[in-house]
């Protein structure tokens, strides 16, 4: 069983390999993620903050509350923001995991985002009814919260889900087939996502904390308040800090043993950090303002550690079926790394800036003047940091796409056949009838194919196919099948068996170059397009009969008496050819008719 | 090869193309709306207009819920519906370009630091400043357009990565800089739209018009350059993709002339705004935005027809079968190989009923293969995108014997990959296909 599950996940590897050591992508991964579940416990946090307070009659409840909204709705942007990093990383790292597991719940995994949708939508509501005093807003801010739990419990599932790969086989098999409808969630842990739920006041409380500090020297801030909000934001930090002690050990109880996990040192080292984050906060409840900075760096270092441990355990998971990151194939792309980690560092300008701005004009009230040379600098600096990136970039693309015309340019007359087939096989252009093509009839062995397709490639009478202007490739299809007997006509197999490949070919190239010209009898039907129902027969021979693959024969133009007998020969069974049969088979006589009509009559070929 | 997820009627790729073809609201609106912005801050500054900049604060609010609650969900609905839908594309994509969708999120923090900086600091720093932080909102905003259209651009036109596999030529490749320039002229027309239906809110008259008339102005300039680059973005398509956006109703002409048409029908409202700007109400407006929309949801329609039969030109067919390998990075082609050993073989998770083929399962092999193969771009029943029971029905396959003669030669159309597996199991296909053609009570009833 377990070998099994090996070579599955081995399978569904991208074969494309990364561009960079896989522990760069992990680490870029868990730094991320503790950012993200970090912002995921301020909104969190906020919103239970902020409906708590709705309820409570004081005046500065009130306010906390309209506060904590506005930091619960502008952290749902930060959380989505940052949460892309680990969602990129993950799928890169851990393809064969996250994707399995987010098809087995495909639905939810679509639902999540209209959830989150609604939800955030109820959270701005929420915080702008919040901001204009209106009743009853607590409604949208339970809407909110129920939504974002909600959320949350979905990502958790479809993360756990992705540790179990033993299990996805009977999550997808139904008794007598496949389950592909995506509409169960198929395993969770509750004490794994209490965990980090439950924590959300504790990194909430240290934030508040941290507030009350920044906004500590502005003067139209009461200082009672602040002093207020301090030591709330460090009571509910703490308090729910055991409670989150509690709940990560009822979390290590239900991880199995077998992965070995508990004596992980990084599970120790995130334990011992927890505890003695919590143990810190008892030592300093009475003056919080004071420790506001290393109690914020504390929360963070252990969210980091959380963060880390948490990887650690994914590795144990996965490792029991012999995955590791480490064997990745890695097709190392220098180019593009080194795109990606200039430009982060480059980015530091700019997202420095803005910043600086917020941090400066949030400080003091009214409003500041940031007009200074240094701020000036600063600024310009930011917007031409933009702008030179740009001039890098669009100039590197600009030289690429140079060098992939110039070749083109320097050789006009190769242009067409150079084009990019998109890999589809050869290229598709056949070249255009010109008025001064060669004469067919100059080719000696001209003589076996003129007296009945006519000297120019026009056949001079209804039963037999025009091959002017026909492509190329098809007409030495056409030959070779007659001369493996594939079509069976005996005149043109005893004439073929007279022909070199080396005159196919000519032949064939001269032939397609004959200009088409009107044809000398007149056709039985009038062509009714709807009537001929051309649809199933465009998908290959193009709209209106002109193809566009080589291979695949122009009808427009061809006789009506020839296209009838071919399509019979079709539906009879002696010309052999699956997709064709199976399409002809049905037709009457009649629909054939008019099918040929319809093409008979269309325009010329090119 | 990974499970599937079957939705009804719609699709699964349905799904990704409404999310995405909506994504194009908030995110064009994003990148575009800023420079509005920063040029009516700039000129109610300079003429001291503070009713103006009471417009300003509404239509930045608009952007920062529109574009940062709508755009940034639906743009990572992008990412979860590509992964439900096309695991293996995305996967794909997502090897090839991890450090280019990283790169756009360095500026997607930019972005979204900048708003907030942006919408919060009206009044609380100098002018200079303010003005600063939005031209830094503005280039940076455009810059995540540089850099989503190279992936874009690719999964059409991938230029030379099939032979070099090098990043930088995938992304650069022959339709970016028309496609670049293309949304860029397009963005300027959806956030005049939005500008026009915000400012049918203000009250005071003379701004309420002022703002119209320089809304309609960029909006047509939008319209006009986003126009007129489709010219050079047609004329580097591959001949055969080219050859395609004119084929015999495969874009269906309601999308292709719907779109012209309402490109034209945005083109007379702007000009009747500039016109008679006092005449656009909110109704009008947002009335304005939804046939926007539908005009939006009949271009990418078309981009996805134009890249049939591969949901990565060049590399991956739609249902996710590796079409052509990429030598430099060591990806070999798999049709080959999966017709030779079944293709049941290559798939994951193939419940146990479904092993060993047997008469008694398989029809629900075959509708496990058409899972696999087919519902990528078809729905499965008789009604929604594409359904094959209709399809079978219209092509009459009513016997199994003539509908494997039909499966063989599948690869023939330009439009869609061959079959993909051994002969029993295009047998299974057939039969299914078959029993499908019959209707859905009869396969409801062995099922």
């Amino acid at each position: 069983m377990e070998s099994h599950v090996n070579e599955v996940l081995a399978a569904l590897r991208d074969p494309m390999g990364v561009p960079l050591y896989p522990v760069v992508f992990q680490l870029l991964m868990v730094l991320t993620f503790a950012l993200h579940i970090l912002f995921v416990n301020f909104v969190v946090g906020g919103l239970l903050i902020s409906l708590w307070g709705r309820f409570r009659r004081a005046e500065r409840w009130q306010r906390l509350s309209a506060t904590t909204a506005r930091i619960a709705t502008v952290s749902v942007s930060f959380a989505v923001l940052i949460g892309v990093a680990p969602l990129l990383f993950v799928q890169v790292i851990y393809d064969p995991f996250w994707y399995t597991s987010n098809l087995l719940s495909a639905a939810w995994v679509v639902g999540f985002v209209f959830l989150m949708i609604a939800a955030y939508s109820a959270s701005y509501r929420y915080y702008l009814r919040h901001h204009r005093g209106a009743a009853r807003t607590a409604f949208w801010g339970l809407i909110a919260l129920a939504g974002f739990l909600l959320a949350g419990f979905v990502i958790h599932a479809l993360n756990y889900q992705a540790l179990l790969p033993d299990a996805w086989l009977g999550w997808a098999s139904t008794e007598g087939g496949a389950d592909t409808r995506g509409t169960t969630l198929h395993a969770w842990q509750w004490a794994r996502y209490l965990h980090v739920i439950l924590a959300s006041p504790v990194l909430t409380g240290l934030l508040l904390v941290a507030s009350a500090w920044y906004f500590r020297n502005r003067g139209d801030r009461d200082p009672e308040y602040l002093a207020w909000v301090a030591k709330l934001g460090l009571h509910l930090a703490f308090g729910f800090g055991v409670i989150s002690v509690g709940t990560g050990l009822w979390w290590s109880a239900v991880i199995p043993g077998k992965l070995g996990f508990h004596a992980d040192p990084f599970y120790l080292v995130a334990i011992v950090l927890g505890v003695a984050l919590v143990g810190y906060l008892w030592a300093v409840r009475k003056d919080p303002l004071r420790h506001a900075v290393p109690a914020g760096v504390a929360g963070l270092v252990v969210v980091l550690a959380m963060a880390a441990a948490r990887e650690s355990l994914r590795s144990d998971y996965v490792g029991q079926f012999g995955y590791s990151i480490f064997d990745y194939p890695v097709n190392l792309d220098w180019g593009s790394t080194a795109l990606f980690f200039l430009t982060f560092l480059w980015g530091f300008i700019a997202i420095g800036y803005l910043l600086t701005v917020a941090y400066r004009s949030g400080r003091a009230e009214g409003e500041v003047d940031l007009s200074g040379t240094g701020m000036r600098t600063f600024g310009n600096l930011a917007i031409a940091s933009l702008v030179a990136w740009i001039g890098v970039v669009v100039g590197l693309g600009a030289y690429v796409t140079y060098q992939h015309v110039a070749p083109a340019l320097a050789a006009p007359t190769d242009a067409a056949a150079t084009a990019p087939a998109m890999g589809a096989g050869p290229a598709t252009a056949t070249a255009p009838a010109a008025a001064t093509a060669p004469a067919a009839a100059d080719h000696p062995k001209a003589v076996m194919c003129a007296g009945c397709h006519g000297a120019d490639g026009n056949s001079p009478t209804p039963d037999n196919p025009t091959l002017a202007g026909q492509h190329r490739e098809y007409l030495i299809v056409a030959i070779e099948s007659y001369r493996d007997g594939r079509r069976t006509h005996a005149p043109m197999q005893a004439l073929v068996s007279g022909l070199g490949g080396q005159d196919v070919v000519e032949l064939a190239g001269l032939y397609c170059l004959q200009p088409v010209k009107p044809v000398g009898y007149a056709e039985k039907l009038p062509g009714d397009r709807n009537a001929a129902e051309t649809h199933s027969c465009a998908g290959c021979h193009g709209n209106r009969g002109v193809s566009s693959s080589p291979r695949t024969p122009k009808l427009a133009a061809l006789s009506g008496t020839y296209l009838t007998s071919a399509l019979q020969a079709y539906r009879e069974g002696t010309r052999t050819h699956g997709l064709m049969r199976a399409l002809a088979a049905p037709r009457s006589d009649d629909e054939i008719a008019h099918l040929a009509a319809f093409y008979a009559v269309s325009a010329p070929r090119e | 090869m990974y499970p599937t997820w079957e939705v009804p009627a719609l699709t699964a790729g349905g799904v990704i193309g409404l999310i995405a073809a909506f994504h194009i609201l908030p995110s064009h609106l994003s990148v575009s709306a800023m420079w509005f912005n920063v040029f009516l801050e700039n000129r109610a500054y300079r003429q001291n207009r503070p009713e103006l900049i009471e417009y300003i604060k509404k239509y930045t609010r608009t952007l920062l819920i529109f574009s940062y609650v709508l755009g940034s969900l639906t743009g990572v609905g992008i990412w979860f519906s590509a992964t439900v839908a096309s695991p293996r594309g995305i996967s794909g994509l997502i090897h090839t370009y991890v450090w280019a969708w990283a790169t756009e999120w360095v500026f997607f923090v930019i972005e979204v630091i900048g708003i907030f900086v942006y919408y919060y600091t009206f009044g609380k720093v100098d002018r200079r400043t303010h003005l600063r932080i939005g031209i830094v909102f503005a280039v940076a905003s455009w810059v995540t357009m540089i850099i989503i259209v190279g992936i874009l651009a690719f999964m059409l036109t991938p230029g030379k990565f099939n032979e070099t596999g090098s990043f930088f030529d995938g992304f650069f490749n022959p339709t970016y800089f028309p496609q670049l320039f293309t949304r860029t002229g397009f963005m300027f027309a959806i956030s005049a739209t939005f500008a026009m239906a915000v400012a049918s809110r203000l009250k005071d008259e003379e701004t309420r018009e002022e703002i119209t008339r320089l809304a309609a102005k960029w909006g047509i300039a939008g319209l006009l350059v986003g126009s007129v680059m489709l010219v050079p973005w047609a004329a580097t398509l591959p001949a055969a993709t080219a050859y395609k956006a004119g084929l015999a109703g495969l874009v269906p002409g309601t999308v292709l002339y719907g779109s012209v048409a309402v490109a034209v029908l945005m083109l007379v409202y702007f000009v009747w705004a500039l016109r008679t700007p006092g005449a656009i109400t909110t109704a009008t407006a947002v009335l304005a935005i939804f046939i926007l929309f539908t005009g939006i949801l009949g271009g990418e329609r078309i981009r996805e027809m134009l890249r049939k039969p591969y949901v990565i030109a060049g590399y991956m067919y739609s249902n996710q079968v590796i079409a052509h390998g990429v030598a430099s990075r060591g990806v070999e082609p798999e049709v080959e190989a999966m017709s030779r050993d079944g293709f049941l073989k290559h798939v994951a998770l193939v419940p146990p009923a479904l092993q060993p083929i047997s008469d008694g399962n398989r029809v629900a092999v075959g509708r496990f293969l058409a899972e696999q193969q087919c519902s990528a771009c078809h729905a499965l029943g008789d009604t929604g995108l594409r359904p094959l029971a209709r399809m079978v029905r219209r092509l009459r396959l009513a016997d199994v014997e003539r509908t494997d003669g039909y499966l063989t030669g599948l690869g023939h159309y330009d439009f869609m990959p061959s079959f993909v597996g051994n002969d029993a199991e295009r047998h299974a296909l057939a039969a299914y296909l078959v029993e499908l053609g019959k209707g859905a009570t009869a396969l409801a009833a062995k099922h």
